[in-house]
């Protein structure tokens, strides 16, 4: 059995006062005047039977009394019960873990005060309280959780010192890093402390609690933070033309219970608008914005919302690079004046003239006609049979596919599949040639093509393809249009920050009269859009290695610089034309620049991560427990010290005091109303006074 | 009579009895003749019956008329009217001197002994005869009955002088008034009969048999049917003892009241069930004004 402790152990000399209900009963009775009363008798008979009977129940009443002067004067004690098993040896062995979240929602201000600075209070006091001889840690949960020593320490001032000067990052939290971390630094004994505002998007994916260990949660704030955060923010296409219109699409979260209308702000470039978004309660809402760069070359900007408490995820910076022109690679073994080739109308489709597409540049080469040259700089690949693709020249596009480049290939005609690398991971499987003299209709994929739904209207088409294909288990997502046998006619694909697009159509008037319809050219170009923009946007937040790419138009060290304009440290991974700079993990979100000189040839943005801006909690009995921990919830202002040790047994004992005094006035009103007699036991030769 | 003046004797206050006579249920037997109807054979007007002439007789008494139809000579007999004798008999007991924590009445003895005084006041002055006792474990001072004025002064100063003290043994003290006296009477008694025994029913049993006319004045104080007004009191008893008894009166009131009262109605039902007449005379009451209306629900 564990004796309770006390956290004011000198307010037990008030136990003295237990006495105290006796003491004044004695001193402040009446004191009895002598009268010689000759009915004494009478007198005796009358109340001999009450006597046993008052005297019990005044003892009664004093006993009440007393235990309720007990029972407050142990409340005021403070009582804990001490834990007990694996709970107090974890206790008992002073290994102490203090898991403090330093991720971007911990920002967030609640009636003055950030939640880190409280978490990070809290935290202190509990390192404060710590006995000498403890071994403590400290780990800053961010999107790398690190420890401030680099194992448990008994120098808990030094640890302290560490805790006072952190500051709360712009990175998301990594639960489950930090939980491993906790229990490789307890070694399966001890107590965690998390301070943390639980965020459901974080703790959901952490795992479990260490196992064998005591653990306390201590929210930051029991209060839900209301927040509105841009969550995304895009440009359609990513890199697009000079006078090209592009699209600004931002992306506003709504993490509070009530609709809310925002004015998002813009401005990139010289381009500054605003736009009005209404957001539902615990929802997005996207608002477009319409931008057409005059010329090629470097912009930033940055999208915006009037800051609340959690401001830091109310801004998203943008860096666009806009080229003065699409480069398209045009191959294909086609005879450039053969009039009936697929290439014929691909490439008129496409390009009519100069003027008629102002911002293509197309080159067409033979697909045994390519250069090293040539491949690097095309922005777009396009390949349409007859055409026989050296090895070199498909390792060179799978690889520049891979980095972003776009990807389109028309299958033709019987060298298709030469135009179906495996690099590029297309999502059908081509399986043999077919005939379809009377020609096939096409069915819309599960893919839209336009945006508008009713601007896509094949069904006058028909088609007298060459081959059956089968869509890949998993990848039929990817098929835009379809044959009714369910052979795919286009698919769209991401290939790693590119695209691809396989068209198994006939373009030649042999195949079909689609290429005399208004649907070849609009087809064409809104595959053309659709390659520019499905690549994987490489968001980069802060607290993540990751990777720049910039042109390198001369000569010269590059350097990159903050959105303070501190120097960054970089490692160029290639260089050339374009080099890819590995840079160190993000500590603000911000504009990166990169010099070459005193120029700016490259930026990138940085933005935080959107689940940062989800600051919905998750409920604490969903956060899982190893084997063994003992979970404790440390809500309001529970002595977190008191906690950590033990049970705190003052709720017990308030009940306990509130009982006795209500069960006292009970047995005083009962009595005082059911019998003349109460308190005022009478007693028969002795001196004792009345009870 | 009217030179009377006594600290137990409020002429004025008597005026309230003026009207009032203490007459016996029974035939009186005074040794003088007075207004009370006897069982002697005298000289009143009321016929009673007739004898045969024996030697000796007033021959003023013989009926004539019977003579002449019987030849016998019978005389008439009329009923005497003697008298009355009272005995007063005073319990002077220790418990008689309660007059109450404050005193806001007289004692009881006091309150007995003015009660005493004007039933004796009213006897001497119907011509009739008063005897005193006073009474504790023995009869202390006893008086035979005299109907004087001169008598009257010695009761009152006997009154005057007792002073309670002393247990009760008013059986014992009865059975010696019943030795000392020779002639039936009224016997009243006063005393708060808290001692009351088996023997003393007996010796009311003795005063009832020899045709005694009896009443008890059962004398209490208000603080001894409510109990005193205090926030705590240690009761101690009286007549010697020394048991003394913590409580606070307003917690016991209840049950001692409930207590006192059936020994009030004991020794009532005692007294009727003997036909004796019984009173409550509380120390607070005005005495003459109770003991009027004593006579009047006696009479009734």
């Amino acid at each position: 059995m564990n004796w309770p402790a006390f956290a004011n152990p000198w307010l037990l000399a008030g136990l003295a006062a237990v006495g105290l209900p006796v003491l004044i009963h004695y001193l402040t009775r009446a004191r009895p005047r002598r009268v010689a009363f000759p009915p004494f008798k009478f007198l005796l008979e009358a109340c001999a039977g009450q006597q046993a009977v008052n005297r019990l129940r005044t003892i009664l009443l004093l006993t009440v009394r007393c235990l309720a002067v007990l029972a407050l004067v142990l409340l005021f004690a403070r009582p804990f019960a001490r834990p007990s098993g694996a709970a107090a040896n974890a206790a008992a062995s002073q290994r102490v873990v203090l898991m403090v979240d330093a991720s971007l929602s911990m920002r967030a201000v609640q009636r003055g005060v950030p939640l880190f600075a409280r978490a990070k209070a809290e935290a202190a006091d509990v390192l404060r309280g710590l006995e000498s001889g403890a071994e403590a840690g400290v780990i800053l949960v961010g999107a790398t959780p690190r420890t401030l020593l680099p194992a448990l320490s008994r120098n808990l001032p030094a640890l302290h010192e560490a805790l006072v000067k952190t500051e709360p990052t712009y990175e998301a939290g990594d639960f489950q890093a930090a939980l491993a971390l906790a229990k490789r630094l307890l070694g399966g004994t001890g107590t965690l402390y998390v301070f943390s505002d639980f965020q459901k998007s974080n703790w959901e994916a952490a795992g479990e609690l260490p196992a064998g260990v005591l653990c306390r949660l201590r929210p930051a704030t029991t209060e839900p933070v209301n927040n509105m955060a841009l969550v995304s923010a895009r440009l359609l296409p990513e890199e697009p033309v000079a006078g090209e219109t592009a699209e600004v699409i931002c992306t506003v979260f709504n993490c509070g219970p009530q609709p809310r209308e925002e004015t998002v702000r813009l401005q990139l470039g010289e381009f500054t608008q605003e736009r009005q978004v209404k957001v539902p309660a615990y929802a997005t809402a996207d608002c477009a914005f319409n931008v057409t760069f005059s010329q090629d070359g470097l912009f930033t900007g940055k999208t915006w919302l009037e800051p609340d408490d959690l401001r830091e995820d109310d801004t998203r910076y943008l860096a666009v690079r806009v080229h003065k022109a699409l480069q398209i690679l045009f191959l294909s073994d086609a005879d450039e004046g053969d009039t009936r080739s697929a290439a014929f109308f691909v490439s008129r489709a496409l390009v009519p003239s100069a003027q008629a597409a102002p911002g293509l540049k197309l080159v067409r080469r033979h697909s045994q006609d390519t250069d090293r040259g040539i491949l690097e700089t095309a922005d777009l690949f396009i390949l349409v049979a007859p055409a026989a693709l050296t090895g070199e020249a498909v390792e060179i596009m799978t690889r520049r596919v891979q980095e972003g480049a776009r990807f389109l290939a028309v299958l033709d005609g019987p060298t298709a599949p030469g135009l179906v690398p495996a690099g590029l991971s297309p999502p059908f499987q081509l399986q043999r040639t077919v005939l379809s003299e009377a020609g096939d209709a096409l069915i819309p994929g599960p893919r839209k093509l336009f945006a508008e739904a009713d601007a896509g209207d094949w069904s006058a088409a028909r088609f007298r393809r060459h081959y059956q294909t089968q869509a890949l288990p998993g990848r039929s997502g990817d098929v835009v249009l379809s044959y009714p046998d369910g052979s795919a006619a286009v698919t769209l694909s991401s290939v790693g920050k590119g695209a691809a697009v396989f068209a198994n159509l006939p373009l030649t008037p042999d195949g079909g009269d689609f290429i005399g319809s208004p649907m070849f050219p609009a087809t064409l170009h809104e595959l053309l859009r659709a390659l520019r923009r499905s690549s994987e946007a490489q968001a980069v937040t802060p607290g993540a290695a990751w990777v720049l790419e910039t042109p390198t138009p001369g000569e010269g060290a590059l350097s990159v610089t903050d959105p303070e304009g501190a120097a960054i440290p970089t490692q160029a991974i290639t260089s050339g034309r374009a080099s890819r700079l590995a840079m160190p993990p993000a500590r603000l979100p911000g504009i990166y620049s990169v010099k070459q000189g005193a120029a700016v040839v490259g930026a990138a943005a940085v933005n935080v991560d959107p689940r940062e801006s989800d600051t919905r909690p998750i409920p604490l009995e969903q956060i899982k427990a190893g084997s063994g921990a003992a979970v404790t919830v440390v809500q309001g202002e529970e002595d977190l010290m008191l906690a950590g040790k033990a049970r705190p047994l003052w709720p017990q004992l308030a009940a306990a005091a509130a009982a006795l005094l209500a069960l006292e006035m009970i047995l005083l009103a009962v009595w005082r109303r059911a019998a003349p007699v109460v308190g005022g036991a009478p007693e028969v030769r002795t001196s004792a006074s009345r009870l | 009579m009217a030179a009377l003046k006594h600290r137990y004797l409020d002429l004025a206050g008597m005026e309230a009895l003026r009207h009032v006579r203490l007459r016996p249920r029974g035939e009186a037997e005074g040794t003088f003749a007075g207004p009370h109807k006897s069982h002697f054979r005298g000289t009143a007007v009321e016929f009673a019956d007739y004898r045969e002439y024996a030697p000796g007789d007033d021959i003023r008494l013989v009926d004539w008329k019977v003579f002449a139809r019987t030849d016998r000579h019978y005389v008439r007999l009329y009923d005497a009217e003697r008298n009355l004798l009272t005995y007063l008999v005073v319990d002077k007991s220790g418990s008689m001197e309660f007059a109450g924590t404050v005193r806001s009445t007289a004692s009881k003895l006091e309150h007995a002994s003015r009660l005493a005084a004007a039933l004796g006041y009213l006897v001497v002055r119907e011509g009739d005869e008063v005897g005193l006792s006073l009474a504790d474990t023995a009869l202390h001072r006893h008086l035979p009955p005299a109907a004087s004025s001169v008598h009257l002064n010695r009761i009152l100063d006997a009154l005057d002088q007792a002073r309670a003290g002393g247990q009760t043994d008013l059986a014992a003290c009865l059975e010696q008034v019943f030795a000392r006296i020779r002639r039936r009477g009224v016997l009243v008694v006063f005393s708060d009969f808290l001692d009351v025994a088996p023997d003393f029913w007996r010796r009311i049993d003795l005063f009832r048999r020899s045709r005694f006319d009896v009443i008890l004045f059962h004398v209490v104080h208000p603080e001894e049917l409510e109990l005193p007004a205090l926030a705590a009191a240690r009761f101690q008893e009286t007549e010697g003892g020394h048991g003394y008894f913590n409580a606070e009166p307003d917690a016991v009131r209840g049950l001692y009241r409930r207590r006192f009262e059936a020994f009030l109605q004991e020794i009532k039902a005692g007294c009727q069930a003997r036909g004796c007449d019984w009173f409550r005379a509380n120390t607070a009451d005005e005495p003459y004004g109770f003991l009027r209306n004593c006579f009047l629900e006696r009479e009734a």
